[in-house]
Protein backbone atom coordinates (compact mmCIF):
# COMPACT_ATOMS: atom_id res chain seq x y z
CA UNK A 1 0.00 0.00 0.00
CA UNK A 2 1.46 3.29 -1.06
CA UNK A 3 1.96 5.78 1.72
CA UNK A 4 1.15 9.40 1.23
CA UNK A 5 3.51 11.74 3.06
CA UNK A 6 0.74 14.18 3.76
CA UNK A 7 -1.49 11.40 5.09
CA UNK A 8 1.32 10.27 7.36
CA UNK A 9 1.91 13.81 8.61
CA UNK A 10 -1.83 14.20 9.18
CA UNK A 11 -1.89 10.86 10.97
CA UNK A 12 0.98 11.92 13.20
CA UNK A 13 -0.71 15.23 13.93
CA UNK A 14 -3.92 13.50 14.95
CA UNK A 15 -2.00 11.10 17.14
CA UNK A 16 -0.28 13.88 19.04
CA UNK A 17 -3.15 13.72 21.51
CA UNK A 18 -1.89 11.74 24.49
CA UNK A 19 -5.05 9.66 24.71
CA UNK A 20 -4.23 8.15 21.34
CA UNK A 21 -0.62 7.46 22.19
CA UNK A 22 -0.75 5.72 25.53
CA UNK A 23 -3.09 2.87 24.75
CA UNK A 24 -3.43 -0.02 27.16
CA UNK A 25 -2.25 -3.49 26.20
CA UNK A 26 -5.02 -5.05 24.18
CA UNK A 27 -6.05 -8.39 22.77
CA UNK A 28 -8.42 -8.20 19.85
CA UNK A 29 -9.95 -11.16 18.05
CA UNK A 30 -11.58 -11.13 14.63
CA UNK A 31 -13.59 -14.17 13.64
CA UNK A 32 -14.29 -14.05 9.92
CA UNK A 33 -16.53 -16.49 8.07
CA UNK A 34 -16.90 -16.27 4.30
CA UNK A 35 -18.05 -18.30 1.31
CA UNK A 36 -14.90 -18.76 -0.76
CA UNK A 37 -13.99 -20.21 -4.11
CA UNK A 38 -10.64 -19.59 -5.75
CA UNK A 39 -8.21 -17.06 -4.35
CA UNK A 40 -9.27 -14.00 -2.36
CA UNK A 41 -7.49 -11.67 0.01
CA UNK A 42 -9.05 -9.87 2.96
CA UNK A 43 -7.45 -6.46 3.52
CA UNK A 44 -7.78 -5.17 7.07
CA UNK A 45 -6.75 -1.64 7.99
CA UNK A 46 -8.00 0.51 10.84
CA UNK A 47 -11.75 0.10 10.96
CA UNK A 48 -12.05 -1.24 7.43
CA UNK A 49 -12.29 -4.58 5.66
CA UNK A 50 -12.13 -5.10 1.92
CA UNK A 51 -11.95 -8.18 -0.29
CA UNK A 52 -9.65 -8.50 -3.26
CA UNK A 53 -10.85 -11.23 -5.60
CA UNK A 54 -8.44 -12.93 -7.98
CA UNK A 55 -9.97 -16.02 -9.58
CA UNK A 56 -12.92 -18.44 -9.69
CA UNK A 57 -15.95 -16.95 -7.89
CA UNK A 58 -15.99 -13.82 -5.78
CA UNK A 59 -16.51 -14.06 -2.04
CA UNK A 60 -20.16 -14.83 -1.28
CA UNK A 61 -21.10 -15.28 -4.93
CA UNK A 62 -20.47 -19.01 -5.52
CA UNK A 63 -23.38 -20.55 -7.40
CA UNK A 64 -24.94 -17.17 -8.07
CA UNK A 65 -25.93 -16.51 -4.47
CA UNK A 66 -25.08 -13.41 -2.47
CA UNK A 67 -23.92 -14.56 0.96
CA UNK A 68 -22.50 -12.29 3.64
CA UNK A 69 -19.09 -12.18 5.25
CA UNK A 70 -19.82 -12.77 8.93
CA UNK A 71 -17.75 -10.86 11.45
CA UNK A 72 -17.42 -11.39 15.19
CA UNK A 73 -14.94 -9.47 17.30
CA UNK A 74 -13.83 -9.24 20.90
CA UNK A 75 -11.75 -6.78 22.87
CA UNK A 76 -9.89 -8.22 25.84
CA UNK A 77 -12.37 -11.10 25.86
CA UNK A 78 -15.53 -8.97 25.71
CA UNK A 79 -17.71 -9.36 22.60
CA UNK A 80 -17.98 -6.26 20.41
CA UNK A 81 -19.42 -7.43 17.09
CA UNK A 82 -21.37 -10.68 17.16
CA UNK A 83 -22.13 -12.44 13.88
CA UNK A 84 -22.38 -9.15 12.00
CA UNK A 85 -23.33 -9.88 8.40
CA UNK A 86 -21.63 -7.72 5.80
CA UNK A 87 -22.64 -8.30 2.19
CA UNK A 88 -19.86 -6.81 0.08
CA UNK A 89 -20.78 -5.05 -3.13
CA UNK A 90 -18.86 -6.05 -6.24
CA UNK A 91 -18.56 -4.37 -9.63
CA UNK A 92 -21.35 -6.64 -10.96
CA UNK A 93 -24.59 -7.40 -9.07
CA UNK A 94 -25.68 -10.95 -8.22
CA UNK A 95 -26.14 -13.51 -9.62
CA UNK A 96 -22.91 -12.56 -11.42
CA UNK A 97 -20.07 -14.52 -9.81
CA UNK A 98 -17.23 -12.33 -11.10
CA UNK A 99 -15.77 -15.54 -12.45
CA UNK A 100 -12.03 -14.91 -12.89
CA UNK A 101 -12.61 -11.17 -12.61
CA UNK A 102 -9.84 -9.45 -10.65
CA UNK A 103 -11.84 -7.02 -8.54
CA UNK A 104 -12.07 -5.24 -5.21
CA UNK A 105 -15.22 -5.32 -3.11
CA UNK A 106 -16.83 -2.40 -1.39
CA UNK A 107 -15.25 -1.39 1.92
CA UNK A 108 -16.76 -2.33 5.26
CA UNK A 109 -15.90 0.59 7.53
CA UNK A 110 -17.55 -0.35 10.82
CA UNK A 111 -14.98 -2.77 12.13
CA UNK A 112 -14.81 -2.46 15.89
CA UNK A 113 -12.45 -2.62 17.62
CA UNK A 114 -10.30 -1.36 14.82
CA UNK A 115 -6.85 -2.57 13.95
CA UNK A 116 -4.32 -0.58 16.04
CA UNK A 117 -2.20 2.09 14.40
CA UNK A 118 0.92 0.97 16.25
CA UNK A 119 2.97 -2.19 16.54
CA UNK A 120 0.98 -5.39 16.94
CA UNK A 121 1.35 -9.14 16.72
CA UNK A 122 -1.13 -11.13 14.67
CA UNK A 123 -1.73 -14.86 14.77
CA UNK A 124 -4.10 -16.73 12.48
CA UNK A 125 -6.04 -19.85 13.46
CA UNK A 126 -8.02 -21.59 10.72
CA UNK A 127 -11.28 -22.91 12.15
CA UNK A 128 -12.79 -24.17 8.91
CA UNK A 129 -10.85 -24.32 5.67
CA UNK A 130 -10.96 -26.47 2.55
CA UNK A 131 -7.52 -25.33 1.44
CA UNK A 132 -4.99 -22.86 2.77
CA UNK A 133 -5.36 -19.62 4.67
CA UNK A 134 -2.35 -17.49 5.49
CA UNK A 135 -1.18 -14.03 6.44
CA UNK A 136 0.49 -12.64 3.33
CA UNK A 137 1.15 -9.21 4.82
CA UNK A 138 1.67 -8.53 8.50
CA UNK A 139 0.92 -5.01 9.68
CA UNK A 140 3.92 -2.74 10.01
CA UNK A 141 4.83 0.91 9.80
CA UNK A 142 5.95 0.49 6.21
CA UNK A 143 2.49 -0.68 5.07
CA UNK A 144 0.52 1.69 7.28
CA UNK A 145 -0.42 -1.17 9.64
CA UNK A 146 -2.37 -3.07 7.00
CA UNK A 147 -3.03 -6.78 7.48
CA UNK A 148 -3.75 -9.00 4.48
CA UNK A 149 -5.08 -12.54 4.87
CA UNK A 150 -5.17 -14.79 1.83
CA UNK A 151 -7.76 -17.52 1.32
CA UNK A 152 -6.28 -19.76 -1.38
CA UNK A 153 -8.84 -22.31 -2.48
CA UNK A 154 -7.28 -22.81 -5.91
CA UNK A 155 -5.86 -26.29 -5.37
CA UNK A 156 -9.08 -27.87 -4.20
CA UNK A 157 -10.39 -30.41 -6.74
CA UNK A 158 -14.01 -30.16 -5.71
CA UNK A 159 -16.58 -28.93 -3.27
CA UNK A 160 -17.18 -29.94 0.31
CA UNK A 161 -17.03 -28.47 3.75
CA UNK A 162 -14.45 -29.37 6.32
CA UNK B 1 -17.53 -12.40 -17.68
CA UNK B 2 -20.84 -10.94 -16.68
CA UNK B 3 -22.88 -14.11 -16.53
CA UNK B 4 -23.34 -16.77 -13.87
CA UNK B 5 -21.04 -19.74 -14.41
CA UNK B 6 -21.77 -23.12 -12.90
CA UNK B 7 -18.74 -25.32 -12.40
CA UNK B 8 -18.10 -28.44 -10.34
CA UNK B 9 -15.72 -26.96 -7.78
CA UNK B 10 -18.31 -25.07 -5.82
CA UNK B 11 -17.51 -22.65 -3.04
CA UNK B 12 -16.90 -23.54 0.59
CA UNK B 13 -17.22 -21.79 3.89
CA UNK B 14 -14.00 -20.65 5.45
CA UNK B 15 -13.70 -19.41 9.00
CA UNK B 16 -10.58 -17.95 10.55
CA UNK B 17 -9.77 -16.45 13.90
CA UNK B 18 -7.29 -13.59 13.97
CA UNK B 19 -5.80 -12.75 17.34
CA UNK B 20 -4.17 -9.35 17.56
CA UNK B 21 -2.14 -8.27 20.55
CA UNK B 22 -0.69 -4.87 21.17
CA UNK B 23 1.69 -3.80 23.86
CA UNK B 24 2.36 -0.37 25.22
CA UNK B 25 5.24 -1.63 27.36
CA UNK B 26 7.89 -0.71 24.78
CA UNK B 27 8.36 2.82 23.53
CA UNK B 28 10.84 4.69 21.39
CA UNK B 29 10.76 8.42 20.78
CA UNK B 30 11.95 9.14 17.25
CA UNK B 31 13.18 12.61 16.43
CA UNK B 32 13.60 13.84 12.86
CA UNK B 33 15.43 16.84 11.45
CA UNK B 34 16.16 18.00 7.92
CA UNK B 35 19.53 19.61 7.33
CA UNK B 36 20.21 21.09 3.89
CA UNK B 37 23.82 21.60 2.85
CA UNK B 38 23.04 25.23 2.17
CA UNK B 39 20.20 27.67 2.65
CA UNK B 40 20.70 29.37 -0.71
CA UNK B 41 21.17 27.70 -4.09
CA UNK B 42 21.18 28.53 -7.78
CA UNK B 43 19.38 26.90 -10.66
CA UNK B 44 21.41 23.88 -11.74
CA UNK B 45 23.06 23.37 -8.34
CA UNK B 46 23.01 20.10 -6.48
CA UNK B 47 21.32 20.37 -3.09
CA UNK B 48 21.73 17.68 -0.45
CA UNK B 49 19.36 17.15 2.46
CA UNK B 50 20.35 15.06 5.46
CA UNK B 51 17.48 13.44 7.36
CA UNK B 52 18.90 12.24 10.69
CA UNK B 53 16.43 10.10 12.64
CA UNK B 54 17.36 9.81 16.30
CA UNK B 55 15.97 7.18 18.61
CA UNK B 56 15.71 9.01 21.92
CA UNK B 57 14.58 5.79 23.59
CA UNK B 58 13.89 4.36 26.02
CA UNK B 59 13.60 1.15 23.96
CA UNK B 60 14.68 -0.10 20.58
CA UNK B 61 12.79 1.39 17.64
CA UNK B 62 11.81 -1.37 15.23
CA UNK B 63 11.63 -0.92 11.49
CA UNK B 64 11.84 2.83 11.16
CA UNK B 65 10.44 4.36 8.03
CA UNK B 66 11.31 7.75 6.56
CA UNK B 67 8.85 9.22 4.08
CA UNK B 68 9.64 12.24 1.98
CA UNK B 69 9.64 13.31 -1.65
CA UNK B 70 11.69 15.16 -4.22
CA UNK B 71 10.74 18.75 -3.43
CA UNK B 72 9.00 20.87 -6.05
CA UNK B 73 11.51 22.78 -8.12
CA UNK B 74 14.07 19.98 -8.09
CA UNK B 75 14.71 16.58 -9.65
CA UNK B 76 16.10 13.43 -8.09
CA UNK B 77 19.86 12.92 -8.27
CA UNK B 78 20.81 10.20 -5.77
CA UNK B 79 20.20 8.94 -2.23
CA UNK B 80 22.31 7.15 0.36
CA UNK B 81 21.84 5.84 3.88
CA UNK B 82 24.20 5.72 6.83
CA UNK B 83 23.97 4.98 10.53
CA UNK B 84 23.61 2.09 12.88
CA UNK B 85 22.81 -0.74 12.94
CA UNK B 86 21.35 -1.40 9.49
CA UNK B 87 21.59 0.71 6.39
CA UNK B 88 18.16 -0.15 5.01
CA UNK B 89 16.69 0.40 1.60
CA UNK B 90 14.88 3.18 -0.24
CA UNK B 91 12.38 3.33 -3.04
CA UNK B 92 12.81 6.52 -5.03
CA UNK B 93 12.18 8.08 -8.43
CA UNK B 94 14.67 7.52 -11.24
CA UNK B 95 17.51 9.95 -11.90
CA UNK B 96 16.00 13.19 -13.12
CA UNK B 97 12.55 12.22 -11.87
CA UNK B 98 10.24 13.46 -9.17
CA UNK B 99 7.98 11.78 -6.67
CA UNK B 100 7.77 10.05 -3.32
CA UNK B 101 10.69 8.49 -1.44
CA UNK B 102 10.24 5.78 1.20
CA UNK B 103 13.24 4.48 3.15
CA UNK B 104 12.99 1.45 5.43
CA UNK B 105 15.59 0.88 8.11
CA UNK B 106 14.72 -2.87 8.10
CA UNK B 107 16.10 -3.51 11.57
CA UNK B 108 15.95 -2.37 15.19
CA UNK B 109 17.65 0.86 16.21
CA UNK B 110 19.00 1.02 19.74
CA UNK B 111 18.31 4.01 21.98
CA UNK B 112 20.59 7.00 21.46
CA UNK B 113 21.61 5.97 17.98
CA UNK B 114 20.85 7.65 14.69
CA UNK B 115 19.94 6.59 11.17
CA UNK B 116 20.54 9.12 8.44
CA UNK B 117 19.26 9.33 4.90
CA UNK B 118 20.91 11.80 2.53
CA UNK B 119 19.01 12.94 -0.52
CA UNK B 120 20.63 14.92 -3.29
CA UNK B 121 18.48 16.77 -5.79
CA UNK B 122 19.18 19.08 -8.72
CA UNK B 123 17.64 22.50 -8.55
CA UNK B 124 15.49 23.31 -11.58
CA UNK B 125 13.52 26.22 -10.14
CA UNK B 126 14.33 29.74 -11.20
CA UNK B 127 15.64 32.58 -9.06
CA UNK B 128 13.35 33.71 -6.28
CA UNK B 129 11.71 30.32 -5.77
CA UNK B 130 11.43 28.90 -2.29
CA UNK B 131 12.08 25.16 -2.28
CA UNK B 132 10.36 23.45 0.62
CA UNK B 133 11.12 19.91 1.73
CA UNK B 134 9.21 18.02 4.39
CA UNK B 135 9.46 14.53 5.80
CA UNK B 136 8.00 12.21 8.41
CA UNK B 137 9.30 9.23 10.31
CA UNK B 138 7.62 6.46 12.22
CA UNK B 139 8.34 2.95 13.44
CA UNK B 140 6.55 -0.17 14.53
CA UNK B 141 7.42 0.59 18.14
CA UNK B 142 5.04 2.87 20.03
CA UNK B 143 6.22 6.48 19.92
CA UNK B 144 5.23 8.46 23.03
CA UNK B 145 6.05 11.81 21.42
CA UNK B 146 4.92 12.32 17.83
CA UNK B 147 5.53 16.06 17.89
CA UNK B 148 9.12 15.56 16.71
CA UNK B 149 8.39 13.02 13.97
CA UNK B 150 7.97 15.53 11.15
CA UNK B 151 10.21 18.29 9.84
CA UNK B 152 10.16 20.98 7.17
CA UNK B 153 12.91 23.13 5.72
CA UNK B 154 12.96 25.80 3.01
CA UNK B 155 15.77 26.88 0.72
CA UNK B 156 15.81 30.01 -1.46
CA UNK B 157 16.93 29.91 -5.10
CA UNK B 158 19.07 32.97 -5.81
Amino acid sequence: MKLSLRCVIAFLAICMFPIAVFAEDQTITLDITAYIDGRDQLIIHGNTLQWHHFDFQAVGRGGGVNLPTTISTTLNGAPVLTNYNWIPDWPYPPPNELYFVNAFSSIFSDLSPNLPDSSMTVTLTPIQARDSVSIVQSPSASNNQTLIVEFDDDSSPGGGLL
Amino acid sequence: MNSTTIHPRGAAYYEVLLTITTSSSLAADLSLRIRPTTTTVHQGDLLTYAFPVWNLGPDNADLEVLITQVPAGTTFDYIRISGTPGLGTCTHPPYGGTGQIICNENSAMAPNTTWTVRLTVKVTASSGTLITEDAATLADTLDPNLANNTATVSTTVE
